[in-house]
Order: C-alpha cells, then sequence, then structure tokens
C-alpha cells in the first residue's frame, strides 16, 4: 500500500547493468544515462564513502591514492561487490529522479543468460536494497534481441550475439523464447586484457585497462588488414618493465588484430557452437536471415567479417548497438504487461 | 520466404525504398562489381540483394534485418552506412514501423469469457437492488391520492350502484357508502355530502365528513368508532346476497345513528374548509403525509384527531380552519403560502388567533 503510494511519484526505470557500462532507461523518458559502470569509494576515517561514480570515477580508475579505490563492481556480467554495485544502482535511481529522497521505481534490470541463481539473486537484492519498490529480471539476450527490433515473437529462429563487456552472449529466439543460448566470459574486458598482456609481452611495457580501452577502440580490429599492411597507428603510454620508466611506443592496428585473436576466436567458437545446437528448422531459418551483432564488442572493427567467414552466414551489426539490451530492457517496461513472459524473479 | 511478417510486409505495395537501392546499385556497378560478388562476400542472399537494389522492402525478412542487410551493403560499397539506413527509413514507411510482439498466448480453458461473467453479475446485482427496492419500498410509498369525482362526472359514478342497491328500500345515503372510492374520501363534496345527509336532516357537510371517514383515519370520537367501519365494509357486497335485508339495514340505521352522534364528534374537532381553490398538505410531525390535495372551493376535510399535525397550504386566504365549527378566518393573504401550521387541538386552540398573523413565511 506504501509502497504503491512511494511508486506513485517514481519513474519506473531499466537497468542495463553491464561490466563496462551501465544504461538506465526511464519508462516514457527513453536512455537518460549512460555511465561507466565505476564506483570510487573514499576511506574517510574508516568509514567508506562514495566518492563518484560513473565518468567522473571512471577517471580515478588506477589513478587513485591509498584511501581512495576505483572499483568495478561487476566482473563477468555479474556483481563481484555487493556494496558497491547497491551504491552505483542507488546513485543512478537518485540521479534519475533529480536527488528525490524517497524514489521507489520499479527495476527491470537484465542478467547474463548464463548467470547462476545465486548471480542473478545477488543483482537482484542489490537492486531492492538500493530502494526498489520492486525488481524484475530479463535475459540480456533477449533484451539485446528486443532492442535490436528481432521478431522475437515470430515462429522463426533469430540469432543474436552480444558482445558486452564482461561477457558474450550467443542465443537463438522463436516464439518469444529463447531456444538455445550460451554465454562465454569473453568480452571487452578480455580484449583489453588481451591488448595488455600482449604489449607487455613484445614491448616491454605496461599499460593500463583504460589505456588498453582507448587503444581498443580507436584501432581495435578483428582481424588483421588485408594484403599484408599494417593499418592505422597509434601511440601508447606506459611503463617500461625493463628499466621502470615511462615510455611510449608505436602500435599497428595489425598488432592489436593479432593480439584480439584469442578472445575473437572464443567469441567465433561461441557461436559455431550455438549454431551446432541450433534445431534444423531454425538453424534453416538462420541461414535465410543471419547473425545479429549487438554490444559494444560488436562495434569491433571487422569482427561481423570474421564471424561472417567463419560461419558463412550473413553477419549484420544492429543499429545502436551499444543500447540495445538497454532499449529492449525498456521496451519491456514500457510494454510489461505484452512481455511479461520475458521477466522474471527470484521469489 | 515463408514467414508470416512477409505476408505482413507485402502489405506495403509499392517499392517505396527504389531510389536508395538505385543509389546502392549506382554506387556498386562504379565500383565495377556484381550482385554475385557482393552476395558471396557479404553472404546475403541474392534475392535479398536484388530486392534492396530494386526497392522491394516486401521480399526482405523483417524489419531489423532489412536495415541491416543495408548498412552491411553500404559498408561494403563503401558509403555511410548510417546515413543509407536513414534514408531508406525516410523512404520506405514500413521500416520504421516498430516490430510488433506479439507472444503466442495459451488458449483459454474456460468458455465463458471473464467480460461476460463480469456482466452477468453486474445484472444480477441490478436486478436483485431493485427487488428488494421494490419490496422494502411499500412503506416508503406515499400516502395515495385518490381525486374526487368532480361534480360533472358524479351522476356517472353514482350509476353503478343503483344496481347494486338491490333493496329500493335504501335511502340514498346507502347509494353513496356503495360507491366504492367514495368512502374513502375523508373528502366530501358539497352536492354529494348533501345527498348523503339531507335524509337524516343533519347539520352542514363538515359534520356529516367524519361519520363516512373516520374509520379510515384512526378513532374519531368514541360513539362512532364501532359502527361505521361495518357500514363502510358490508354495504356494498352485501347489497346483493339473500341477505340483503338484515345488512342493508345496519348502514341504514348506522347512518342516523351516527348523524347523531356527529355533533358530539365534531366537538374538539378541526375541520379545514376551502373558501376558494387551494392545495393543502397535512403531515404529522415525523414527515408522514397523511393528506396532500387541492381543496376545491367549499370542500372540507376533518382533520384526524392525532397530536402533532401540521398543515402547509398554498393559498392561505382560501384556508380556514375550522375549529369546533368556529372558523378561524383566513390565514393570510391571497395566494400566499404558509407552512407548518399546528393542527393540535389544543396549541390550535390556544394560539389560533395569535399564530394566524405571527406564522407569517
Amino acid at each position: 500500500m506504501f509502497s504503491r503510494l512511494l511508486g506513485f511519484m517514481s519513474a519506473d526505470m531499466a537497468i542495463d547493468l553491464g561490466t563496462a557500462n551501465t544504461l538506465v532507461y526511464v519508462k516514457g523518458r527513453g536512455i537518460v544515462l549512460d555511465e561507466p559502470s565505476v564506483v570510487a569509494i573514499a576511506d574517510v576515517r574508516g568509514k567508506k564513502q562514495v566518492l563518484a561514480v560513473g565518468e567522473e570515477a571512471k577517471l580515478m580508475l588506477g589513478r587513485t591514492p591509498g584511501n581512495i579505490s576505483a572499483i568495478r563492481p561487476l566482473r563477468d556480467g555479474v556483481i563481484a561487490d555487493f556494496e558497491v554495485a547497491e551504491e552505483m544502482i542507488k546513485h543512478f535511481i537518485r540521479k534519475v529522479h533529480n536527488r528525490r529522497g524517497f524514489a521507489s521505481p520499479m527495476i527491470i534490470v537484465c542478467v547474463p543468460s548464463g548467470s547462476t541463481a545465486v548471480e542473478r539473486r545477488a543483482i537482484q537484492e542489490s537492486a531492492e536494497s538500493a530502494g526498489a519498490r520492486k525488481v524484475l529480471l530479463i535475459e540480456e539476450p533477449m533484451a539485446a534481441a528486443i532492442g535490436a527490433g528481432l521478431p522475437v515473437t515470430e515462429p522463426s529462429g533469430s540469432m543474436v550475439v552480444d558482445v558486452g563487456g564482461g561477457t558474450t552472449e550467443v542465443a537463438v529466439i522463436s516464439l518469444g523464447g529463447i531456444v538455445y543460448s550460451r554465454s562465454v566470459r569473453v568480452g571487452g574486458d578480455k580484449m583489453d586484457e588481451a591488448i595488455i598482456s600482449y604489449i607487455r609481452r613484445n614491448h616491454n611495457l605496461l599499460i593500463g585497462e583504460s589505456s588498453a580501452e582507448k587503444i581498443k577502440m580507436d584501432i581495435g580490429a578483428a582481424a588483421a588488414p588485408w594484403d599484408g599492411e599494417d593499418g592505422p597507428l597509434r601511440d601508447v603510454k606506459g611503463r617500461d618493465l625493463m628499466n621502470g620508466v615511462p615510455r611510449e611506443v608505436l602500435v599497428s592496428q595489425r598488432q592489436i588484430a593479432e593480439s584480439l585473436a584469442e578472445p575473437v576466436t572464443a567469441i567465433v567458437e561461441a557461436v559455431k557452437v550455438a549454431l551446432e545446437n541450433t534445431p534444423p528448422e531454425l538453424a534453416a531459418d538462420i541461414v535465410d536471415k543471419g547473425i545479429v551483432l549487438t554490444g559494444g564488442g560488436a562495434l569491433l572493427y571487422r569482427l561481423d567479417e570474421v564471424l561472417r567467414n567463419a560461419t558463412g552466414l550473413p553477419v549484420v551489426v544492429a543499429e545502436d548497438a551499444l543500447q540495445c539490451v538497454a532499449l529492449g530492457t525498456g521496451r519491456a517496461l514500457e510494454e510489461m504487461k505484452r512481455l511479461r513472459n520475458v521477466l522474471s524473479s527470484m521469489y | 520466404m515463408m514467414s508470416s511478417y512477409d505476408d505482413e510486409f507485402r502489405t506495403g505495395s509499392v517499392p517505396s525504398a527504389a531510389r536508395v537501392g538505385a543509389d546502392l546499385r549506382a554506387a556498386r556497378e562504379r565500383l565495377g562489381w556484381t550482385l554475385a560478388d557482393i552476395a558471396a562476400n557479404l553472404r546475403i542472399r541474392l534475392p535479398f540483394l536484388e530486392a534492396i537494389e530494386e526497392g522491394r522492402t516486401a521480399d526482405l525478412p523483417g524489419n531489423a534485418y532489412a536495415v541491416g542487410f543495408i548498412r552491411t551493403y553500404a559498408q561494403a560499397l563503401g558509403l555511410d552506412p548510417d546515413e543509407i539506413a536513414r534514408r531508406f527509413r525516410a523512404e520506405a514507411a514500413e521500416a520504421n514501423r516498430k516490430t510488433e510482439l506479439k507472444f503466442p498466448a495459451p488458449v483459454p480453458e474456460r468458455g465463458i469469457p471473464a467480460g461476460a461473467i463480469v456482466l452477468v453479475g453486474a445484472l444480477i446485482a441490478v436486478a436483485a437492488y431493485a427487488g428488494w427496492y421494490r419490496m422494502s419500498g411499500n412503506s416508503r410509498t406515499a400516502t395515495p391520492v385518490v381525486q374526487t369525482v368532480p361534480e360533472r362526472l358524479a351522476p356517472l359514478a353514482e350509476k353503478p350502484a343503483p344496481p347494486a342497491a338491490v333493496p329500493k328500500t335504501q335511502p340514498p345515503a346507502q347509494v353513496k357508502v356503495a360507491e366504492g372510492p367514495e368512502p374513502a374520501m375523508p373528502v366530501v363534496l358539497p352536492s354529494s355530502a348533501a345527498a348523503a345527509v339531507a335524509p337524516a336532516a343533519l347539520p352542514p357537510a363538515p359534520v356529516a365528513a367524519p361519520a363516512a371517514s373516520a374509520p379510515l383515519f384512526g378513532p374519531p370520537a368514541p360513539g362512532t368508532t364501532a359502527v361505521p367501519p361495518v357500514a363502510v365494509a358490508t354495504a356494498a357486497p352485501a347489497s346483493v346476497p339473500p341477505g340483503t335485508a338484515s345488512a342493508s339495514a345496519t348502514p341504514a340505521n348506522a347512518t342516523p345513528a351516527s348523524a347523531t352522534v356527529k355533533p358530539e364528534a365534531v366537538l374538539g374537532h378541526i375541520v379545514l374548509r376551502a373558501k376558494s381553490d387551494a392545495w393543502m398538505q397535512v403531515r404529522e410531525k415525523g414527515g408522514q403525509v397523511i393528506f396532500n390535495r387541492v381543496l376545491r372551493a367549499g370542500e372540507t376535510w376533518v382533520v384526524p384527531a392525532k397530536p402533532s399535525l401540521l398543515l402547509t397550504t398554498g393559498n392561505a386566504a382560501g384556508t380556514e380552519i375550522l375549529m369546533d365549527g368556529v372558523s378561524s378566518g383566513p390565514l393570510g393573504a391571497d395566494g400566499a403560502v404558509r407552512r407548518d401550521i399546528p393542527l393540535d387541538v389544543e396549541v390550535a386552540k390556544d394560539t389560533k388567533p395569535v399564530a394566524v398573523p405571527a406564522k407569517k413565511s
């Protein structure tokens, strides 16, 4: 009764709680927030306090003194630090409600399809303790497919590959349900790590996560350029491992593509395994319509081409690939009655 | 393509995205590629590429896929995929349509739809209420007002009576009693009153009235109570069967009997008299209306002996209150409305001369 009253004053939200970025969709307003999933916590006389959340906190990542820690509360698509995740959700709720204190919205959060019941429960509980009146969960590949505008309720197979920050979700969807799904813990983060270790190995230079991410976004590619060229070049700065001084090296797209081979192969393998497990009728549909790539990883240069060559299927990148999951979750929020089949709760 | 959304898409008849398709074709031809090359390279099936170039959006699978193919194709040709997709959306109206999501719902097991149950339930509730209202509403209905038989119809009303009144020896009073609704009338028409009273050689109308009407309005003066009810009840039916002689004798006897008592009965009674046409209402203090109609000029109505009765009149000048035969005089100006004049015997006695001017509303 009381919670319903509070709900009257709050805007219902759909949250794409991603490893790298958190997007918030507010009912009737669309996507209002797109911030990195980073929280900076300050230790003030033994008491932990939130210093910054989002973009501001991301700048602190890897640059903090002893009493401040910039934390990414999600790893591999699931909550790694419960309390910090709760603080982050709390911050987003407040931000959406213009810091009105007593907002108690209904929240739809997406979870990786491969997450365990414990992990789902953790996400649901952290959203609840952050002040949500009611929390519903939606599986990420379903949200991505809805967000990409695929006809998921048709009796026809659609394959969606959502390459997120922490996980890659491959799913075959038909009649409004997931026929087969596979989640591998490879995503943008693994690509960053691959770049870091490649540069450390080949250039004896240690670079930070943010630098690696920047390189990936600039010149990252899933496949080396054609006809033996090196492709575009970028400076990358870090600490020399040999003599410990800061240094800068020049890396080429070919090198980065080489470094990304491993995570890209893992994604390709996941897609192949999913295709192997797809019932033949749905496989026939997928031959015609192909695979839709969503998520930030889908923007990796030539990833669609690599997948196309590996599978022999048409592969297209969805429009607004970064926002697909948030848009799909938001649509589930807007059309709650019609799409309640895809929503679940751990209770 | 066999899937159902293709049918949906075919409704868009005219190839509306032809210009984007033509641009794509021009770009492809400039690069010197054939459609088959593109199809092999992008793995998009040749019929779909042809449909894109010819602007046949209906032949493309689904909305999201069509846009995806066009973006991929544009990118392969070195065009800006976002710009081409935007133009495609602008030109092909179907591409803007949001994918309809209709989840397969199980067929409801119950035959009766919920709406019908609700409707039937509502009807039953309404019927139950109406029934209850009707059953319990009897006590609430206002006192039925029976109009007097107008003077010109009086002969007609009296006509059926003579055959009923078999014994010819009956005085006109008998006829009057047998008139069905007439006894119920507390008001005695001047003419019929005269008819009823004349043989009994009684004082004028106001005095005759209580004899006929008293039983209906509670006990009048003690002497009259027992006889008149019998007279009224038995007169009509009793006149036909063989035992008429004795039965009809009763009213005949009764009438003079009551007539003789009348002077006493009238004592302590209040009679309303209309000098000109006036609407009058008499009700108990509790609110129950016991008299409510227009008194014609010259008509009278005997107020039953009940405590705390209130009179409301629509024409104060035309209304007279007769207290034991003594008139109070007009109650007010012509056409003036006076409300809640107490008709208590004691109160009236005491207050009347004072109340008349004082109670101007």
